[in-house]
C-alpha cells in the first residue's frame, strides 16, 4: 500500500509545474475527429475538446482534459489523490506553443513520468483559393497546403485577423475554422470561440520540469516507447511479471495496430 | 523528381521575377508600440482576389512581393483590436508605414455546439444496434465501437481512458470488480442501450460532497428475463487430464444470478480466482488476525521455489453462486456461495541432519501425503445506497472440514498420520457513513467468532520418554481447539488544510480467546499434557496522519498512539500473566528530488508487537510427529527501530535508470528460544527469558538501460543482505549470522515485431556463520529463455525453457524444463483453441535444499510429468 502511495505521489511531483502564466483573452475550441487506423473507415472517433488559447503574441494548443489534471495537479493537495486517478485521460499530452515572433514551435509532450521539450520548425506555404463559404455564421474562404505527409484544406476567415489554427497549422490572413486533409482522415473544426474582457491566465511553463531534447531525439524516444513500452519503462525502474508483460505487449501491439494514423506521416517539411 | 520540380518553380520564379514589386512597411499604435501578428494582404482593386498576404513580425514589420501587371493594388490590413485599413497603392516597390488606430475587434461569440451524442444530465446513451458490427457477438464487443469507450484484453473498462467504477446491469451491482464474467458472456442481442454515468459517485450520500470523475456504465436489458453463459473444455495426456469451466448466468431487473463450476486435474490452481481483494481489505484481514491457522500439521514436503503448475497435483472442483434480489426501501440484498473440494498428492523424500554440540542425527523419510481441502464459504450483504445514508452490512462464514494423511517411511519404520484440521467461522463486518457538521464520518465495524476443533493421530506413539514412562507404544493422538471472539471499531474522517492533510482515527480492538489441548496415548485414555489458557486482549488506538508536498518535497508523518492490555491465565495450571502498556508507534518519510534526474528519500520508525496465542502455551502440544512444543514463558514483546535511505537516478533520454537502497533494522527481543534436539531427531521447543537483539542490513541496487538500436534492454541488480542474531541450540547461546548474495541479469530483445525473446539470469549465494565459524558455501542458479511468436494478430507461439542448478555442499542438482503453446483464435465465432504441451523434457523429480541453524534438510519432490493438454473456449 505504501509502496503504491510512493509510486503515486513521485507521479504527482513530476508533473507539478512552476507558475509561469500564459495570459488570454480568446479561446478557439475545436472539436477534434480522426480516422486513428487508416485501413477502417469505421475507425473515425471524435475525441474530446482541443482549445487554443489566444493572446497578442503567443499561443497555446492543448486538449481540454489535459487542461482539466493541470489545473488540479497545481492545486493538489493528498486528498486529491482519488480525483487525479478518475480524470480522464487526454487523448494527447502535447502542448504547442507558438510565437508570432518566430517560426519555431515549441512542443511538450509527455509520457511515462517524464515531460520532454523540443523545438520544431515549420514552413506552411499556403494557396488561397476565391472559393468562398459561410461556417458559424462566418464567411470562410477556402485554403491549401501540404503539411508532412497529407494535403490539407483550410477554411478560414478574415473576420477574426488571427493568423493561428489547430495543431501547428498557421500562417492565413485570418483563424482556421475548419482544416482537414484531402482523406478526412484529420479534421479540426472550430465549435466555439470565448472572448474574456479581462485577461485570465493558464499555467504553461512547463519549462522547470521538462527535460530539453532535439527534435530527433524526441522521435527516437517516441518510437521507442510505442513500439517497445517494457524496455522503455524497465529502463525507468518499473518491474512486471511474465505474465504482465506477455499482457502489456499484446495490447500496445494491438493498439499500434490500430491506432496507425499520425497527423504528420512525414517528418519534415517538403 | 523533386529536382526537376526544384528547376520547374526555380524558372517559373525567375521568368515572373521581371515584373515583381515589393511592399514592406511597419505597424504601430499611436503610442509607438509595433503591432504583431496583424494580416497584410494585397488584393486586386476592389476584388477579394489576393495577390499575396503577410503577417507583421513582433517588431510590427511586414514584406510582401507581388507579380502582377496591374497597375495598382489594394492594400488591407486587419489585426485585432484595431481599425482596419484599406487603402489602393500604386504596384510598385515601396515602403507604406501605418498608424493604427485602436478599436475593440467585436468578435462574435460561437457557444459550443452540443457533440454529436446527446447526453441527459450525466447520462449518456448509446444504442446498441446502431454500434453493432456483424462479427460482434458479446456486449464486450460493441462496447469497443462505441467512442470513448475502450475495452482491455483483460477486461477491464475504460471511459475516455479511464477505468470505470462500477459496472450494473439494471442498476444492479451482482459482481462488484468480476464484471468482466458478465461483460464477456452477455449477448449483445439482449441489451437495448448501454448507459454511461458520468461523474458517478457510488456512495450516493457523497455525490454532492465528494466530486468523482469516473464513469459508470449501466447495462439496459431487451427482456426483463435473459440467460446466457460461456463455456471451456479441455483434455490431455498423460494420464488422462480434464480442465473444465461451465458459467451460465441469468439476468432480469429485480433479480440477478451467475454460476460458475470449475474442474481440473492439470495443476491449475482455480482458488485464485476467487480472491479479488483489494489493499485495503488485505490490511484489514492482517489487523484481524483471524484467518484459518492450522495447529497441528503432518510432515510436509517442501514445495518447489517455481511455478505451481509444473508440481501440483490436484483434483479441485469448484462451485460458485452469485445471486442479487432487489428488496423493497432501496435495499438490496446479495448472497455469495462458493464450495471448493480438493484432493492434493505430495510425493518424496527428505534428508534431514540436525546439528546437536555433540552430534549429527541424520533422519531419511519417504513421504507419501494427502491434502483433502473441503471449503464452503458464504457471503451475505445488504445493502443500501441512498443519498441519505449508506450502509453496508456483510454477514460472513466460513468453514473448512480439511483434512491430512501421511504417511511415512523413516529409516526401516513406517510412521502414519492423520489430521483433521478444521475452522469455522463466522462474521459481521458493517460500514456506514453519516454527516457530522461539514465532514462525511466512517465508521467501521467488525465482530468476528471463530474456532479450530483439530486433532492429530499419530502410529506409533512418539517420544515415548516424555508421554509414556520410556516404553514403545501404539498411538498418541492431539487434541485441540481454540475458540476466539473479536471486534473492531473505529471512526475516521479526513481534512485538508493548505499543504497538509490530517487523517485521524480513534477505534477499539478487543479480543477474547480460550484454548484447550489435551494429548491421549493408547496406554492412557485420560487425557494428559492439558492446556486451558483464557487469553483477553484489547486495543484503544488513536492514529493522526499528517501529509504534507510542497514544491520538491515531501513529507508523511503518522503518529499513532496506542493502549495494551493482556490478560492470560490457565487456570488448570495456575499460570498466567497481565500486561499494561501504552506504545507511541511514530513513522516519518521524506522524499526529495534533487534534479529532474536524481531523487533521495529516507525514513525512519519505531514500532512494538506482541505476541499471539500460539506464542504462550505453558503445557505441551504434539504439533507434528516429531515436534512436541511448549512455550512457557512471558508474552514475546518486540520493538522495531528501523531506517532506511535510497538514491535514485532515472535519466529518460538516455532510458538509463539506476537505484540504490539501503535500510536497516534493528529489533530488540525479551525471548530466546531453546530448540531441544532428542537422539531420535524430534524436537522440543521451549522459551527462556532474555534480552537479545536482532539485527538485519540490506543493500540493493539496480541499473538498466535500453538499446534501442538493437531493440534490447539490459538489466542488472545485485543484492546483499546480514542478519545478526542469537539462538540458543541444545542450551548454549550462539552467535550467528547469515549472508546473502544475489546477482541478476537480463536481457529483453525485440528482434522484430512479430518475434520477441528474453533471457534471464539469476545467481545466489548463501553462507552460514555459527559463532565465528564459517559453514559451507550454497550457490544456485537461475536460467530462463523464452521465445514469443505472433505469427498473426490471432496467433501466438511460445516456447519456455527453464534451467535450474544448486550446488548443494559437495552435491550437484540440475533440471532443465520446457514448455510450449500454441493459441488460435477463430475471430469470427469468437473460439479460442489453445496447445499446451508441458515439461516436454519429462523432468520428473526436483531437489532443493533448506539450512536453517541447527539443520540441514535436503527434499526430493516428485513433479508433474510431461503433459498435453487441449482448450476450447467458447460461448453458451
Amino acid at each position: 500500500m505504501k509502496k503504491i502511495l510512493l509510486i503515486f505521489t513521485t507521479l504527482i511531483s513530476i508533473t507539478t509545474y512552476a507558475q509561469n502564466n500564459l495570459n488570454y483573452k480568446l479561446i478557439a475550441k475545436y472539436n477534434y475527429q480522426k480516422q486513428i487506423d487508416s485501413t477502417d473507415e469505421k475507425s473515425k472517433i471524435n475525441l474530446e475538446n482541443y482549445s487554443l488559447y489566444l493572446n497578442e503574441d503567443n499561443s497555446l494548443f492543448v486538449s481540454d482534459n489535459r487542461i482539466r489534471l493541470d489545473t488540479i495537479l497545481n492545486n493538489a493537495n493528498f486528498s486529491d489523490l482519488d480525483k487525479l486517478r478518475s480524470l480522464p485521460k487526454p487523448s494527447s499530452n502535447k502542448r504547442i506553443f507558438k510565437s508570432t515572433s518566430s517560426k519555431k514551435i515549441t512542443i511538450y509532450d509527455e509520457f511515462y513520468d517524464n515531460i520532454y521539450m523540443y523545438n520544431d520548425t515549420v514552413n506552411m506555404k499556403w494557396k488561397i483559393t476565391n472559393i468562398y463559404d459561410t461556417l458559424n455564421n462566418m464567411k470562410v474562404r477556402r485554403a491549401e497546403t501540404k503539411f508532412r505527409g497529407r494535403n490539407y484544406i483550410a477554411w478560414y476567415t478574415s473576420e477574426i485577423p488571427i493568423s493561428d489554427g489547430p495543431y501547428k497549422f498557421r500562417g492565413l490572413p485570418g483563424l482556421i475554422i475548419k482544416i482537414y486533409d484531402s482523406k478526412k482522415e484529420i479534421n479540426y473544426s472550430l465549435i466555439g470561440l470565448e472572448k474574456y474582457k479581462k485577461s485570465k491566465s493558464l499555467n504553461n511553463n512547463y519549462d522547470n520540469e521538462a527535460l530539453s531534447v532535439s527534435k530527433s531525439e524526441y522521435t527516437k524516444i517516441k518510437k521507442n516507447f510505442k513500439q517497445n513500452p517494457i524496455p522503455y519503462m524497465e529502463s525507468q525502474g518499473a518491474v512486471f511479471s511474465e505474465e504482465t508483460k506477455r499482457i502489456i505487449r499484446e495490447k500496445f501491439r494491438k493498439r499500434n495496430e490500430k491506432t496507425n494514423n499520425p497527423i504528420e506521416l512525414k517528418e519534415n517539411d517538403e | 523528381m523533386k529536382q526537376i520540380l526544384l528547376m520547374f518553380s526555380v524558372c517559373i520564379f525567375s521568368i515572373n521575377s521581371f515584373c515583381q514589386t515589393n511592399i514592406i512597411g511597419n505597424l504601430k499604435t499611436k503610442k509607438n508600440k509595433p503591432i504583431s501578428g496583424a494580416s497584410v494582404t494585397i488584393t486586386v482593386v476592389k476584388t477579394n482576389d489576393i495577390l499575396n498576404y503577410a503577417i507583421s513580425d513582433n517588431k510590427g514589420y511586414f514584406s510582401i512581393s507581388v507579380n502582377s501587371k496591374v497597375e495598382q493594388l489594394q492594400l488591407n490590413i486587419r489585426s485585432m483590436g484595431f481599425k482596419s485599413i484599406v487603402k489602393i497603392i500604386d504596384n510598385k516597390t515601396q515602403t507604406s508605414n501605418f498608424v493604427l488606430e485602436e478599436q475593440i475587434t467585436e468578435l462574435k461569440e460561437i457557444v459550443i455546439k452540443n457533440s454529436p451524442i446527446t447526453r441527459k444530465g450525466d447520462t449518456i446513451n448509446y444504442s446498441v444496434n446502431v454500434f453493432t458490427k456483424q462479427e460482434d457477438r458479446t456486449i464486450a464487443d460493441v462496447l469497443k465501437n462505441m467512442p470513448g469507450i475502450e475495452v482491455l484484453d483483460d477486461g477491464k473498462i475504460l471511459y475516455q481512458g479511464k477505468p470505470i467504477n462500477k459496472y450494473y446491469i439494471e442498476g444492479l451491482d451482482l459482481l462488484e470488480g468480476k464484471y468482466n464474467l458478465a461483460n464477456s458472456n452477455l449477448p449483445h442481442k439482449e441489451v437495448v442501450k448501454v448507459q454511461v454515468l458520468e461523474n458517478h459517485q457510488p456512495i450516493r450520500l457523497l455525490d454532492s460532497l465528494v466530486y468523482s470523475d469516473q464513469a459508470a456504465i449501466n447495462i439496459k436489458l431487451k427482456n426483463s428475463y435473459t440467460f446466457t453463459g460461456q463455456a471451456e473444455v479441455g483434455a490431455g495426456l498423460s494420464p488422462l487430464l480434464w480442465d473444465t469451466n461451465v458459467t451460465p448466468m441469468l439476468f432480469s431487473k429485480k433479480r440477478q444470478m451467475l454460476t460458475s463450476y470449475q474442474t481440473n486435474n492439470t495443476g491449475n490452481n482455480v482458488v485464485k480466482q476467487l480472491k479479488t481483494l483489494t489493499i485495503d481489505e488485505l490490511l484489514e484481514q492482517f489487523e484481524r488476525n483471524d484467518e484459518k491457522q492450522d495447529w497441528l500439521g503432518i510432515q510436509q514436503l517442501a514445495v518447489p521455489n517455481f511455478s505451481e503448475q509444473r508440481w501440483l497435483d490436484n483434483n479441485i472442483h469448484l462451485i460458485t453462486t452469485n445471486y442479487l434480489q432487489k428488496l423493497k426501501n432501496d435495499y438490496e440484498l446479495r448472497l455469495n456461495v462458493s464450495y471448493l473440494n480438493d484432493c492434493q498428492q505430495q510425493n518424496g523424500f527428505t534428508d534431514t541432519q540436525f546439528f546437536t554440540a555433540n552430534d549429527t542425527i541424520a533422519l531419511f523419510e519417504n513421504k507419501y501425503n494427502q491434502l483433502n481441502t473441503n471449503t464452503l464459504e458464504t457471503n451475505l450483504t445488504l445493502q443500501k445506497n441512498t443519498y441519505k445514508n449508506f450502509l453496508k452490512n456483510s454477514l460472513q462464514f466460513q468453514g473448512f472440514w480439511d483434512s491430512q494423511r501421511g504417511n511415512i517411511q523413516l529409516n526401516t519404520n513406517t510412521i502414519n498420520q492423520n489430521l483433521s484440521n478444521r475452522y469455522f467461522k463466522l462474521s459481521n463486518n458493517l460500514k456506514t457513513l453519516f454527516p457530522l457538521g461539514k465532514q462525511i464520518v466512517t465508521l467501521n465495524s467488525y465482530i468476528g467468532f471463530n474456532k479450530t476443533p483439530q486433532s492429530l493421530v499419530v502410529n506409533p506413539g512418539q517420544f515415548n520418554d516424555l508421554l509414556n514412562d520410556t516404553n514403545d507404544y501404539d498411538q498418541v493422538r492431539q487434541n485441540i481447539e481454540l475458540q476466539t471472539f473479536y471486534t473492531n471499531n473505529s471512526v475516521a474522517f479526513t481534512k485538508g488544510w493548505k499543504q497538509f492533510s490530517f487523517s485521524p482515527k480513534l477505534g477499539i480492538q478487543f479480543e477474547k480467546q480460550n484454548l484447550k489441548s489435551a494429548i491421549l496415548t493408547s496406554e492412557n485414555t485420560t487425557n494428559n499434557f492439558k492446556n486451558n489458557l483464557d487469553w483477553t486482549r484489547s486495543k484503544l488506538y488513536f492514529n493522526l496522519q499528517t501529509q504534507y508536498k510542497k514544491d520538491k518535497w515531501r513529507i508523511e508523518l503518522t503518529t499513532p498512539v496506542n493502549l495494551h492490555n493482556y490478560q492470560l491465565e490457565d487456570k488448570l495450571l495456575q499460570k498466567g500473566q497481565n500486561l499494561n502498556c501504552v506504545t507511541f508507534e511514530p513513522r516519518l518519510s521524506l522524499n526529495y528530488d534533487l534534479t529532474s534526474f536524481w531523487r533521495i528519500g529516507s525514513s525512519a520508525n519505531l514500532s512494538n508487537q506482541f505476541g499471539t496465542i500460539n506464542q504462550v502455551h505453558y503445557n505441551y502440544i504434539l504439533q507434528n510427529y516429531r515436534s512436541l512444543q511448549r512455550i512457557d514463558a512471558p508474552l514475546p514483546e518486540m520493538q522495531n527501530i528501523g531506517y532506511s535511505a535510497s538514491l535514485g537516478y532515472r535519466n529518460p533520454i538516455k532510458s538509463l535508470f539506476f537505484s540504490l537502497i539501503y535500510s536497516n533494522t534493528k529489533t530488540y527481543n525479551n525471548l530466546l528460544y531453546n530448540n531441544q534436539i532428542l537422539d531420535n531427531g524430534a524436537t522440543e521447543l521451549q522459551a527462556i527469558v532474555q534480552d537479545n537483539n536482532r539485527f538485519s542490513h540490506n543493500i540493493m541496487t539496480r541499473a538498466s538501460k535500453y538499446f534501442s538500436d538493437f531493440d534490447t534492454n539490459l538489466t542488472l541488480s545485485a543484492n546483499y543482505s546480514l542478519q545478526d542474531f542469537q539462538q540458543i541450540l541444545n542450551s548454549e547461546t550462539t552467535d550467528i549470522s547469515n549472508h546473502n548474495w544475489r546477482f541478476s541479469g537480463k536481457i529483453d530483445t525485440d528482434i522484430t515485431d512479430w518475434l520477441n525473446t528474453e533471457l534471464e539470469s539469476v545467481f545466489q549465494f548463501s553462507n552460514n556463520e555459527t559463532q565465528g565459524q564459517n559453514n559451507q558455501k550454497i550457490t544456485q542458479q537461475f536460467h530462463k529463455f523464452n521465445i514469443n511468436i505472433y505469427p498473426k494478430e490471432n496467433q501466438y507461439l511460445g516456447l519456455k525453457t527453464e534451467y535450474i542448478k544448486n550446488n548443494l555442499f559437495a552435491e550437484n542438482t540440475e533440471n532443465l524444463f520446457a514448455d510450449l503453446v500454441y493459441r488460435y483464435t477463430w475471430k469470427k465465432k469468437n473460439i479460442d483453441f489453445e496447445l499446451q504441451w508441458s515439461n516436454i523434457l519429462n523432468t520428473n523429480n526436483y531437489r532443493t535444499v533448506n539450512i536453517n541453524n541447527f539443520s540441514y534438510i535436503e527434499t526430493n519432490f516428485n513433479l508433474r510429468p510431461t503433459q498435453i493438454l487441449f482448450n476450447v473456449r467458447f460461448p453458451l
